[in-house]
């Protein structure tokens, strides 16, 4: 089964995605769905202590559970070449060496896997296995411990730290945010089969196959062209499929024991803990401004957690750096190793959650400056230039972001004086921030083999997460080749096809649209070579001067100088003609800065007598460049936004400090939002080409859709009830007794 | 033996009767559309349409397959996402295609089963109704805003249904295959043959909505006494001014209720509170008030109307007053042969008020972090009776008798409402929770009980005290 369901019959494609109809018929495999021969299925055992040794595992009674094949725990797991010894645990940098140490750094850390025939079976006996500990102390506290880690400074200052405290107008306050588990609707999974002695094949849910190539050839020490990786289908991710995590090296490690392949799918509880969250963090801000409201200075400070076996730095103050001219700038950082998992990036990292604090001391400031926020942010921008490295900006419509933005929501209707807009119980308030994203672009490759008949097969390793890749390049590849769409099939997310990068970041269609129109020209060019021997004016022939249809090609006009494929593909006897092309980032990235932009704007209800908190309506104006295939645009930043309602109003994943436990590690007990929760959401794009940036003139749009979503939010809720409420999320009990 | 009808094929099958139909689907069948999310009713990917005849009628609604287990599948038709494929795309799923409404796609057939759902369901086919369809559903990805689109499309085709059966207009409009127009001869016949070895066990199940996820794993191994189908347990009827729920009836069977529609005019309300409408279709009442869930929704609301239960052991009922089912955290006046039969309940008179209130972190799927009912009968200008009932605010669903006692007897006003929230204060004893601390969930009370009078009594000039 392709990313094109070829099983059901169609006279014409659906409109939309490419893959619409395997998503739609439920035919779409996803990683745990593949039929493989004699496969068997692993479940992990976790630990029950935060911190310690392991003095002993008892596997007996799960090896009694008739169908278990093997226990495989760190006493008599086939060795991974690359964790070998301490030393080279450290030099791996896989994080966790999972099944390679006797130490524990957090609670539900996997100590050991049961393979059995069926998965209840192995589900039976994992339930059976115990294991004695020499506990040590532990510290999963983050609002105890993170005053201890000291802060450093985290970029460049910018003229003095203090020169500006004493300007007319100052704000300070303090932020929180809980940890926020990414919990895409697909859990991960991985289908490990090696099928000779040094050659590894997985169905694996990531966000990049060749990350995962990249990882196991290191581990393994075999070359990356023996492990093949597929990920056609993939259910989500929002950052938790950038790495590669224990669980999917135990697989492998599993399938090494018993010469099998494994399945091993985790569980919606282990999915709070095996495979990343957004870590909880702490922040300061402190902003002024003159009378006129331009901004004196800013110092931010933030800390967030990390796991002790690991470290991971978000870049939380890197946001503060980027949207607003500070002339006194100081950011200062720290991390807080706790007994956790490990933390990982996390839609829109880093930014997101810098994002809500300085955009809600913004707003504070704008109160007390009585200036419109609207004009507050106008009158700040840093639209020339990258204030940090000084590049000027390739493109920034972040100004006319918040102008369209202010203008949907009817901003004038908005009161300055808190709660003049009431309905009962129901206070009515607006609020605003803005987004701001690092817009990149990596190396990527991609193929294109075409047939006698016109159609071309468009491939690509990269993986199409729920972001749209499948689609935009089917569009791409129409635009540039002339083809018509029905003739445009697309493969992706498998190994075997033309090396890309992960999708994450927001590179994704910036990298692919290069690789695909490189392709193209490639395309073009070998079939000019072909034409020229029946028509002289393709000797001499640039990539832009060709034009293709579904049925030959011509030269500058349709038709013009027209050689049939037919007469190619006879005349050269050819099957397929297969094409690959590379496209990387040129000098341009040296000379300018990219970035992508949002405004978000939120008009809220807030029922003072119960905490209640309705979304009455989002909007979203956006500059992603141009924009490929509008109404997927659009989708994807509803989505994000309604992620950000999220983040603001329910998302927590609470620990338990005395025991080290995740506490309503499910989806009744970690909520994010529901329909019911979803207001309107209204998406506009600013829709100008940035040149510099690839050849569809795009840029990334995934974070952006988050960023500042949640300061929007907290903004408006301050509008309507007067409660500056600034730790995240915003529960009705924090609306109530705040 | 269990027998019915997955799809096309009939499934006969000597597995156990406590299995879950998902894993039935899945692992057994290979209908790897249905897809897992949670196992535990919270995301509606595992959703399939379950059809059985009532009353001569072939009728379908959905259900989480997760919590299902095959033994309440017996005789039904059971339809996964592979089982509405026709050739080329259904209209929901064109519909689906056009606006985007899949992104990721895990969600997606799970979501286009719940549209299956409304679009056999013989109600009058609006917007509104195909969103409540979905309410079961949760997605990652798109924000919802594609799916409302596409359930705004295709809820215009069903527009035009009229009187047509919802089955026939179906395969018409080419939203499911031709074998439905079968389905119902087919149940008929099957229904004739013995579609399940007889199960006689104390672990009594009704939907299974609470037991499938408190004890997933060890669910399929319990002798299970099957309850959900018992013709003798279903029904909701009336007898002068008593209303009987039979013990297997369900939240969604209340909400259709003619009964509990007259009685309670802001049922709809109420209703939209509980869980979802998957979950609905398979929650019994008899299922929340046994599960002593302290927040329980159903138990609340019964809780103020004062319900009788008739308890049956197999050969000897007896009834109790709902009010002392509990007698402690988790700790029923039941002995463990003991099922309930029937549930009943004087209804409201004319003059009496009723009010159910609760508050929750997230607006659907969420269950109350604190949730109360009252009903009040007047004589003229003075209550005659009370009873005030409070979820989350004890280690049982709580009767609040002294707030009931203190209240009869006395007239509405700004002051006596006062008095009541200082006693219920001294006779609720919550604890601090992921679902909110302590201090909050006894002012969250008071604000629901203020709530209540505000509802109840919109004339009176109580309004100005219950600000703030
Ligand atoms: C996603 C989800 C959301 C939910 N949301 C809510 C909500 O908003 N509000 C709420 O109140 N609840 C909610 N619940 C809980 C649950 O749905 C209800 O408690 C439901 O009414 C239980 O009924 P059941 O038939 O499914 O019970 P089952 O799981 O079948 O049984 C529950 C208990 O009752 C016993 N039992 C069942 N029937 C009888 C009988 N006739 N006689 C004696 N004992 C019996 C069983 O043995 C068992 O102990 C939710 C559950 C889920 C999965
Ligand atoms: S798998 Fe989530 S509701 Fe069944
Ligand atoms: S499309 Fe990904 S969860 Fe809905």
């Amino acid at each position: 089964m392709g990313f094109f369901d070829d099983t059901i019959s169609l006279s014409a494609p659906p409109e939309g995605r490419v893959e619409a109809t395997a998503k739609v018929t439920g035919s779409g495999k996803y990683s745990a769905e593949y039929e493989v021969a004699s496969l068997c299925h692993a479940v992990l055992v976790g630990s029950t202590i935060p911190a310690g040794i392991i003095k002993s595992i008892n596997v007996g009674n799960a090896r009694q559970v008739e169908g278990v094949i093997d226990v495989i725990t760190h006493l008599n797991r086939p060795m991974v070449p690359a964790f070998a010894d301490e030393a080279k645990i450290k030099e791996a940098r896989f994080g966790l060496p999972v099944f390679h140490t006797d130490k524990i750094y957090f609670k539900g850390q996997p100590i050991a896997m049961v393979i059995a025939e069926t998965l209840e079976d192995a589900t039976y006996a994992a339930s059976l296995i115990t294991a004695e500990y020499a506990a040590d102390q532990f510290n999963v506290d983050f609002e105890k411990s993170y005053k201890n880690a000291e802060l450093k400074t985290a970029g460049k200052d910018r003229g003095t730290a203090d020169s500006w405290a004493e300007t007319p107008s100052v704000v300070e306050a303090e932020y929180t945010i809980k940890n926020e588990v990414h919990n895409p609707m697909e859990m991960h999974a991985t289908i490990a089969h090696w099928t000779a002695e040094n050659e590894l094949k997985m169905f694996d849910k990531n966000q990049g196959v060749n990350n995962v190539q990249r990882m196991f050839a290191k581990l393994y020490n075999i070359p990356a062209e023996k492990i093949h990786v597929v990920s056609e289908f993939v259910g989500g991710g929002f950052g938790s499929g950038l790495r590669v995590w224990p669980h999917c090296l135990a697989a492998v490690i599993g399938a090494k024991a018993v010469k099998r392949p494994v399945k091993l799918v985790l569980t919606r509880p282990q999915m709070f803990t095996l495979v990343g969250y957004r870590p909880e963090s702490w922040q300061k801000v402190k902003i002024g401004a003159d009378n006129s409201g331009k901004f004196t200075g800013i110092l931010h400070q933030a800390r967030h957690a990390t796991c002790v076996y690991d470290n991971f730095n978000e870049g939380i103050t890197r946001i503060a750096r980027l949207v607003y001219n500070f002339a006194n700038l100081r950011t200062e950082s720290a991390t807080v190793p706790l007994n956790l998992s490990m933390p990982t990036w996390m839609r829109g990292p880093g930014d997101c959650t810098g994002d809500f604090a300085i955009e809600s001391a913004i707003d504070e400031l704008s109160y007390k400056l009585n200036i419109d926020p609207v004009q507050l942010r106008l009158q700040n921008l840093a639209l020339e230039k990258d204030p940090d490295s000084g590049k000027k900006w390739s493109t920034n419509f972040v100004d006319e972001c918040i102008k369209l933005a202010a203008e949907k929501i009817q901003w004038q209707n908005r009161k300055a004086a808190i709660g003049a807009i009431s309905d009962g119980d129901w206070k009515t308030g607006y609020g605003m921030a803005v987004g701001m994203w690092n817009a990149g672009r990596s190396n990527a490759s991609a193929g294109i083999k075409m047939l006698k008949d016109g159609s071309i097969t468009v491939q690509t390793a990269m993986t199409d997460i729920g972001t749209g890749t499948g689609t935009a390049m089917q569009n791409i590849a129409k635009d540039a080749t002339g083809i018509s769409k029905e003739k445009i099939r697309i493969e992706l997310g498998n190994s075997n096809l033309p090396p890309a990068p992960s999708q994450g970041g927001s590179t994704g269609l910036s990298s692919i649209s290069g690789a695909v129109a490189a392709a193209v020209n490639a395309l073009k060019m070998k079939l000019a070579g072909f034409a020229a021997a029946e028509n002289d004016t393709y000797k001499n022939v640039v990539g832009a001067d060709i034009i293709l249809s579904d049925n030959g090609i011509s030269y500058k006009t349709t038709n013009q100088q027209f050689v049939p494929y037919s007469v190619i593909w006879e005349k050269n006897n050819l099957q397929v003609l297969e094409v690959e092309a590379s496209s990387a980032p040129g000098d341009e990235r040296k000379q300018l800065a990219f970035c992508s932009s949002a405004a978000h704007f939120c008009m809220v209800k807030v029922n003072t007598k119960t905490g209640k908190i309705k979304i009455e309506k989002m909007v979203c104006a956006a500059d992603g460049g141009t924009i490929v295939n509008e109404k997927a645009a659009a989708n994807q930043i509803s989505g994000a936004v309604v992620g950000g309602i999220g983040m603001a109003l329910m998302e927590e994943q609470l620990i338990d400090p005395k025991l080290g436990t995740a506490i309503g590690n499910d989806l009744a007990g970690y909520h994010f939002a529901v329909n019911a929760d979803a207001p309107i959401v209204e998406v506009i794009f600013v829709n100008k080409p940035d040149v510099n940036s690839n050849p569809s003139g795009s840029k990334g749009l995934g974070e952006v859709g988050i960023i500042g979503a949640a300061a929007a939010i907290a903004n408006a809720i301050y509008n309507a009830i007067g409660k500056r409420l600034r730790d995240l999320p915003i529960t009705p009990d924090k609306v109530l007794m705040g | 033996m269990i027998k019915f009808i997955l799809n096309d094929v009939e499934i006969k099958t000597d597995l156990k009767p406590g299995m879950l139909l998902l894993d039935l689907i899945r692992y057994n069948q290979q209908l790897t559309g249905t897809k897992i999310g949670c196992r535990e009713g919270d995301c509606g990917a595992c959703t399939v349409l379950v059809g059985e005849i009532k009353n001569g009628h072939l009728e379908y609604s959905t259900a989480t397959s997760c919590l299902m287990a095959i033994g309440n599948a017996c005789g039904k038709h059971i339809v996964t996402i592979e089982g509405i494929n026709i050739d080329g795309l259904n209209a929901i799923q064109e519909a689906f295609a056009k606006e985007g409404a899949t992104q990721c796609g895990f969600c997606t057939p799970g979501f286009i089963v719940s549209l299956a759902g409304f679009s056999l369901d013989k109600s009058t086919p609006t917007y509104e109704r195909s969103i409540d369809a979905m309410n079961g559903n949760i997605c990652r990805c798109t924000g919802y805003k594609s799916i409302e689109r596409a359930a705004k499309n295709f809820t215009e085709i069903l527009g035009q249904r009229s009187t047509q059966e919802p089955v026939e207009f179906a395969v018409d409009n080419r939203i499911i295959p031709a074998y439905f127009l079968k389905i119902k001869e087919r149940l008929l016949k099957l229904n004739g043959q013995d579609t399940q070895s007889a199960t006689a066990g104390n672990k009594f199940l009704g939907g299974g909505t609470d037991l499938y996820v408190q004890q997933h794993d060890t669910m399929p191994g319990e002798a299970i006494g099957f309850l959900f189908d018992k013709t003798e347990l279903k029904g909701i009827n009336q007898y002068d001014d008593v209303c009987e729920i039979g013990g297997a009836a369900t939240v969604a069977d209340i909400a259709v209720s003619p009964v509990f529609q007259k009685y309670f005019p802001a049922l709809k309300e109420y209703i939209e509170l509980v869980s979802s409408t998957q979950i609905r279709n398979m929650a019994t009442v008899a299922g929340n008030f046994t599960n002593a869930s302290p927040i329980g929704d159903l138990t609340i609301i019964f809780l103020a109307l004062d319900a009788k239960l008739t308890l049956n052991d197999g050969a000897q009922k007896r009834t109790i007053s709902l009010r002392s089912f509990y007698k402690g955290y988790k700790q029923l006046d039941k002995k463990a042969d003991e099922f309930i039969e029937k549930i009943s309940f004087v209804l409201p008179a004319e003059t009496d008020r009723f009010n159910f209130e609760k508050v929750s972190k997230r607006t659907h799927l969420d269950i109350a972090s604190v949730n109360s009912a009252i009903k009040i009968s007047m004589e003229g200008n003075v209550v005659s009776s009370a009873s005030i009932s409070a979820g989350g605010v004890g280690p049982i669903p709580a009767w609040l008798s002294n707030g009931s006692a203190f209240l009869t007897g006395k007239e509405i006003t700004p002051e006596n409402i006062e008095e009541l929230l200082k006693i219920v204060q001294s006779e609720i004893s919550p604890i601090s929770d992921a679902r909110g601390s302590e201090a909050y969930k006894r002012l969250l009370l008071s604000q629901l009980i203020k709530a209540h009078f505000i509802k109840s009594f919109p004339a009176l000039p109580i309004q100005n005290l219950l600000h703030g």
